[in-house]
C-alpha cells in the first residue's frame, strides 16, 4: 500500500500543474488513481517461489489451498507455503466429503493429510486419454468426467459401479458438466462452421460462435439463474437450455469464469486483470475492473464471502468482502488532498451523478452521498463513452489531408491510419476496428497505428471504435472510406477483350487438335485393321493345311498299325495344339509359358510327321519369369516352322533345332532359333523347283512391322547364316521381343 | 473300387472313356447314360462315387441334369470338347474338368485328385451350387463367384469383392472387401491371372494383380502407383505403365 501511495505522488508531481487547470481531466486522474491501487486487495506470495502461477483455489477444512506449477500451497501467516510437491497438477475437485485434484495427464488424486493419494484407475484413464490435452475434469453423481480439448475422449469413471467408459456424447467435446441431473457436453463438430454444439441428456442444439473454435481451452459455468456462460478466447456467450441469450467480447482471452454468492460474474483474463459484471446479463455499463493487466488464472470464494484470485507470476490476491464496499475512509486514504483541493465540489457532483445512476435496484434506498454505501466500483466507473478520431491517413507512407473519402489509383495500396480515443481516463483505451472489404471481423487492439498494405483494387470502409477502461464503447465510430481503382490491365474492357481473345484462340487450337486427332485415329484404325488381317493370316499359316493333314495322316498310320496308345497320345496333342492356337488368336499377347507350351506341342507333332528326323531343345534363362513375361501371340512359331520346312526337311541325316530365350535388357527378350539345316541359299535354290508355300515368313515380316508401328515397340529380327568351313551349316534367327 | 457313371450323348466318347478307365484305373463303370433322363435313373440305381458328365448334350445339358438332381452325393468331373464360357464357370468354382479328346495324363491327374481328396459332400455341393449360380447369373462378369482355397478351407468370393492378388513367394495373398485378414492360397498369382483374364483385372506388377474396379487413384511417377479401395498403395511396373493407363482411360 505504501508503494501505491508513492506512485500517486510521483504521478501528481509530474502532471499536477496541468490538472489544476482542467477540472474534468483532474477527475480522470482521480479515477486512474483509484483504479490502479485496488485498495481492498491483499496480496500473498510464496517467499520461496514468488513468481508461480496459481491454477486453482479452494477452501478446505477452514484452510485456503492453492494449486501451482510446483504443487499444493497453503496460506499460513500471510505466506503461501508448499505442503505437497507435485508438478502438473491442474485443478481441485471438491465433493461434499473429500477434496480431489487432477493433473494435466488426467490423473486424479485425493488429498488426505497433506498427501496425494492416487486413484487406482489412473493408469487405465491415461491409456484412454492418449496424450490429449485435458480440458476439464468434473465430479457429479458419484462419477468423474474427463473431457479433452482435441479428440473424442469423454471418459466417465463411475465410482459406484467401478467402471470406466468412453461416453459418446459428441465427437469432440469441449467440456462436460452435470447440472440438475443433466449431462451437458459441448463441442465444435465442424470447425469451419464456427458453432458450438451443445448436447444434453434431453436435447442438443448449436450456437454460432464468432471465431473458429480451434483447440483452445474453454470454460463453462452455470449461473444462479440457470443459464450457462461459455467462454472461448475472448468470446463469451450466454445460453439456457436451448436458446442463445447474448454474446460479448472481452478484450483479452478469458481464463476462468466465476459467479460469486452475490451473483456477480467474474472473468479472469490473460494479461487483463479481472472484470466483474453485476449479473449474468453482462451489461457493459455494469463493469468493474481490477488488477490491471495481470494474468489471472483462477477465482474462488471462501465461506466468509471473500474472493480469491490466483495470478500468473504475482501470487494470490484476496478481496475482502467487507472491503469490497469502499467507505469514506478509504476514499480519503487514497485521495491526495492536493488533487481535491480546488475541485472537491466538482468531484462530488460527478460522483453523485454516478452513484445515483448506477445504484443497483436492491439498494435504492436513499442515503447520503458520502455514506458508507458508496461502492468503489461505482465511484471509479467511467461511464461516459469515449470519442474516437482518425488523426491522420498515410498513403504509401506519405501524409495526406484527412478526408472522409479517397479515390486511389492501384499503386496507392498501402494505407496507414492513426487513431486516437479521448475518454475521461486517458489510459487503458482500446480500439476495435474493421476495414470493410478486407477484414471479416472486428480486430481488437491498443495500438494507435493501423497499417494495411497491398490492398487489392476495390471499395473499402475503415471503421474504428474506442473503448475506455471501464469497457464502454464509443457510440459513434470514426469512418473513412476509400476506393482503389483497378489498373488498366484489370479494367473491364481490357479483361473482356482478353477473355474473348483467349476463347477464340482456344477454339482454334481445339479444332486444329481435333482434326489432327481424327487423322491420327483414322491412321491407327487402318493399322488396326491391317494388324487384324495379318493376325488372321498368321493363324491360317499356323493352321497350315499341309501340316494338319500330314499330322492326321501320321496318326492314321498308328491306327492302321494298331498302335492305339500312340494314336491316342498324338491325337490329344494335336487337339491341344488346335485348342491353344484358337485361344491364342483371341489375345494380342500371351504369357511366355503358353508360347513355349504351344511351341513344344508343335515341335512334337512335327517330329511325328517327319518321323523323328530332328531333335529339339528349348532353353529358358532362369532369370525369366515365364508366367509373368508376355510376348505377341503367334510370332515365334513361323520361324520354327521355317527352320523345319526349309532347313531340316531337306537335310540328309538328323537335324537339331534349338530355341533359346534370354534376357537382352529390361525391355527386350531375346529369342534365338537355330537349326543345322541346309541354310537359306540352298533353300532358295530348292524353292524354285517346288510349289510349297512359304508365305508364313512374309506374313510374319509384315506383322513385325505392324506391331512396331502400332505400339512403338522395338521388335526386331536378325537372321544369320551359319557356316562351317565356309559351307552352309544352318540358320540362326534372333528375335528381339519387347516385354 | 470306386463306382462311376459316364454321361455323354456321343457313343464314341462314352466308350473311349470307359475303355481307358477300365484298362488303367481301378474304377468300375456302373452305367453309361446318353442323356439326362437316363442319367437320373442310373444315378438313383447305382449311387455312384463319381460322375463323368458331358456338358453339351441335346435337350437337357449337363448343368440341367445337376440342377434336376435333389441329392448329390458324388463327385463330378466335367467333360467337354470346347466351351469357353462353361470352362470359365467350372474353373471359378474349382471343379474338375477334362477336355475332349481326352488326354490320358490329364485323366490320370483328375482321377488322382478325386482319390486323394477327403470326401466332403457339403463342399462339393457348395462348389456345384456356386457353379450353377454363376451360370444362371449369365456372363455378368464380376457378379460371379470364385472359389478361393486357403489353408482353412474353401471360400466362395464374389469376383467384384476381390481387391487385389499379392504374390508372396510361392503363395498368393487375396485381399477381399470387408475382410480384416486376407486369404493365403498356394495358387500362383499367374493362375488367377489366367482364370480372370476377361474380368477387368490387370497385372500391374510382377507381384500385384489388381481389380480395376477397385482402383481409386493412379498417381503418376516413374511407373507410378495406384491407390486401391482398401487404401493400399501399389507400385506399377515401369513397362506396364502405358498399357495400364490406356486400360484405365477406357
Amino acid at each position: 500500500m505504501l508503494i501505491v501511495k508513492q506512485k500517486i505522488t510521483t504521478f501528481h508531481q509530474k502532471f499536477g500543474g496541468l490538472l489544476r487547470l482542467i477540472i474534468i481531466i483532474q477527475f480522470v486522474i482521480f479515477s486512474e488513481v483509484l483504479f490502479a491501487q485496488n485498495p481492498s486487495f491483499s496480496n500473498y506470495k510464496s517467499s520461496t517461489s514468488p513468481y508461480l502461477q496459481f491454477n486453482d483455489i479452494v477452501e478446505h477444512k477452514n484452510k485456503m489451498l492453492f494449486i501451482s506449477s510446483e504443487g499444493v500451497f497453503e496460506l499460513k501467516n500471510k505466506n503461501l507455503s508448499k505442503i505437497i510437491i507435485e508438478e502438473n497438477l491442474s485443478k481441485f475437485i471438491k465433493t461434499p466429503k473429500n477434496l480431489y485434484v487432477w493433473s494435466i495427464y488426467g490423473e486424479i488424486f485425493e488429498i488426505k493429510n497433506n498427501q496425494l493419494v492416487p486413484f487406482p484407475f489412473n493408469k487405465l484413464v491415461q491409456k484412454r486419454v492418449e496424450n490429449k490435452i485435458i480440458n476439464s475434469v468434473i465430479f457429479a453423481d458419484s462419477a468423474f468426467y474427463i473431457s479433452t480439448i482435441v479428440g473424442s475422449a469423454l471418459i466417465q469413471i463411475d465410482l459406484k459401479t467401478e467402471t470406466i467408459s468412453n461416453l459418446k456424447l459428441s465427437p469432440y467435446p469441449y467440456f462436460v458438466v452435470k447440472f440438475d441431473g443433466k449431462l451437458i457436453s459441448g463441442n465444435n463438430q465442424n470447425t469451419s462452421k464456427n458453432e458450438l454444439f451443445v448436447n444434453t441428456n434431453s436435447n442438443s442444439f448449436t450456437i454460432p460462435l464468432a471465431e473458429a473454435a480451434g483447440n483452445s481451452r474453454t470454460n463453462i459455468v452455470q449461473l444462479q439463474d440457470k443459464t450457462y456462460l461459455f467462454s472461448k478466447q475472448h468470446e463469451v456467450i450466454r445460453f439456457n437450455n436451448a436458446t442463445f441469450l447474448n454474446r460479448i467480447f472481452v478484450e483479452k482471452n478469458v481464463e476462468f469464469i466465476f459467479q460469486d454468492s452475490q451473483g456477480k460474474i467474474w472473468f479472469a483474463l490473460n494479461s487483463g486483470g479481472i472484470i466483474s459484471y453485476a449479473d449474468g446479463s453482462l451489461k457493459e455499463t455494469n463493469i468493474t475492473r481490477y488488477l490491471g493487466n495481470q494474468t489471472v488464472i483462477s477465482v474462488a470464494e471462501d465461506a466468509k464471502g471473500n474472493l480469491w484470485f490466483g495470478t500468473s507470476g504475482n501470487g494470490v490476491f484476496k478481496l475482502e468482502k467487507e472491503l469490497e464496499n469502499i467507505d469514506a475512509n478509504s476514499t480519503i486514504t487514497y485521495s491526495s488532498p492536493a488533487i481535491f483541493s480546488s475541485t472537491e465540489i466538482e468531484n462530488e457532483k460527478v460522483q453523485s451523478k454516478f452513484i445515483l445512476k448506477n445504484l443497483p435496484t436492491d439498494q435504492q434506498t436513499e442515503k447520503p452521498i458520502n455514506s458508507k454505501t458508496i461502492r468503489t466500483d461505482r465511484v471509479r466507473q467511467d461511464s461516459l463513452p469515449p470519442s474516437v478520431f482518425i488523426n491522420s491517413v498515410k498513403i504509401n507512407g506519405k501524409d495526406t489531408t484527412t478526408l472522409s473519402h479517397y479515390e486511389l489509383s492501384h499503386e496507392n495500396n498501402a494505407i496507414e491510419f492513426n487513431i486516437s480515443g479521448i475518454s475521461n481516463s486517458p489510459s487503458g483505451i482500446q480500439y476495435k476496428y474493421m476495414l470493410e472489404g478486407f477484414d471479416k471481423e472486428w480486430i481488437y487492439t491498443v495500438n494507435t497505428s493501423i497499417y494495411y498494405t497491398s490492398l487489392a483494387p476495390g471499395s473499402y470502409t475503415f471503421k474504428v471504435f474506442a473503448m475506455n477502461d471501464s469497457g464502454i464503447w464509443s457510440t459513434v465510430p470514426s469512418v473513412i472510406s476509400f476506393t482503389i481503382q483497378p489498373p488498366f490491365y484489370m479494367s473491364a474492357w481490357f479483361l473482356l477483350t482478353l477473355v474473348f481473345g483467349v476463347i477464340i484462340i482456344g477454339f482454334l487450337i481445339y479444332f486444329l487438335i481435333q482434326k489432327q486427332n481424327q487423322l491420327k485415329n483414322k491412321q491407327i484404325e487402318e493399322q488396326k485393321q491391317r494388324a487384324l488381317a495379318s493376325e488372321l493370316q498368321a493363324l491360317r499359316s499356323q493352321m497350315n493345311p499341309h501340316f494338319i493333314f500330314n499330322t492326321l495322316n501320321s496318326i492314321q498310320n498308328f491306327i492302321s498299325k494298331n498302335e492305339s496308345k500312340d494314336a491316342s497320345i498324338y491325337l490329344s496333342k494335336f487337339a491341344k495344339l488346335m485348342r491353344a492356337t484358337l485361344s491364342n488368336t483371341k489375345r494380342q499377347r500371351i504369357s511366355l509359358k503358353d508360347e513355349i507350351e504351344t511351341l513344344t506341342l508343335y515341335l512334337e507333332l512335327e517330329q511325328l510327321r517327319l518321323n523323328n528326323k530332328f531333335s529339339y531343345e528349348i532353353l529358358v534363362d532362369e532369370t525369366i519369369d515365364t508366367q509373368y513375361e508376355q510376348v505377341p501371340s503367334m510370332l515365334i512359331q513361323p520361324y520354327v516352322e521355317n527352320a523345319i520346312w526349309h532347313g531340316i526337311s531337306h537335310k540328309e541325316g538328323n537335324g537339331i533345332i534349338r530355341i533359346q530365350f534370354l534376357p537382352e535388357n529390361e525391355h527386350l527378350l531375346k529369342c534365338v532359333i537355330e537349326d543345322n539345316g541346309i541354310g537359306r541359299e540352298n533353300a532358295i535354290k530348292l524353292k524354285k523347283n517346288t510349289t510349297s508355300p512359304s508365305f508364313g515368313m512374309n506374313i510374319t515380316k509384315e506383322r513385325v512391322e505392324l506391331l512396331n508401328s502400332l505400339n512403338g515397340n522395338q521388335l526386331s529380327v536378325k537372321i544369320n547364316d551359319l557356316k562351317i568351313n565356309n559351307q552352309p551349316a544352318g540358320t540362326r534367327v534372333e528375335l528381339y521381343v519387347p516385354i | 473300387m470306386y463306382k462311376a457313371i459316364i454321361v455323354d450323348d456321343e457313343k464314341g466318347g462314352r466308350e473311349h472313356l470307359a475303355t481307358i478307365l477300365k484298362e488303367f484305373f481301378d474304377i468300375e463303370i456302373k452305367a453309361q447314360a446318353a442323356n439326362a433322363k437316363e442319367a437320373v435313373s442310373a444315378i438313383e440305381e447305382h449311387q455312384p462315387d463319381l460322375l463323368f458328365l458331358d456338358i453339351e448334350m441335346p435337350g437337357e445339358n449337363g448343368f440341367d441334369l445337376l440342377e434336376k438332381l435333389e441329392n448329390i452325393n458324388f463327385d463330378v468331373i466335367f467333360t467337354t470338347a470346347y466351351d469357353h464360357y462353361a470352362i470359365k464357370a467350372i474353373k471359378y468354382s474349382a471343379l474338375d474338368y477334362l477336355l475332349k479328346p481326352i488326354d490320358a495324363d490329364e485323366l490320370e491327374a483328375a482321377i488322382n485328385r478325386f482319390k486323394s481328396k477327403i470326401r466332403n459332400q457339403e463342399l462339393t455341393n457348395n462348389k456345384l451350387k456356386t457353379l450353377l449360380n454363376n451360370l444362371s447369373s449369365g456372363d455378368s462378369g464380376q457378379e460371379q463367384k470364385i472359389v478361393i482355397h486357403d489353408g482353412e478351407g474353401l471360400n466362395f468370393i464374389k469376383i467384384k469383392d476381390i481387391i487385389r492378388f499379392h504374390s508372396e513367394g510361392s503363395y498368393t495373398d487375396v485381399h477381399v472387401v470387408g475382410q480384416d485378414k486376407h486369404f493365403v492360397t498356394s495358387k500362383q498369382i499367374g493362375e488367377y491371372e489366367e482364370m480372370l483374364v476377361n474380368e477387368q483385372f490387370y497385372r500391374i506388377h510382377r507381384s500385384y494383380y489388381i481389380n480395376l474396379l477397385h482402383v481409386k487413384k493412379y498417381v503418376r511417377g516413374d511407373g507410378g502407383y495406384v491407390v486401391m479401395s482398401d487404401g493400399s498403395k501399389l507400385e506399377v511396373s515401369r513397362r506396364k505403365k502405358a498399357e495400364f493407363i490406356q486400360l484405365l482411360s477406357q
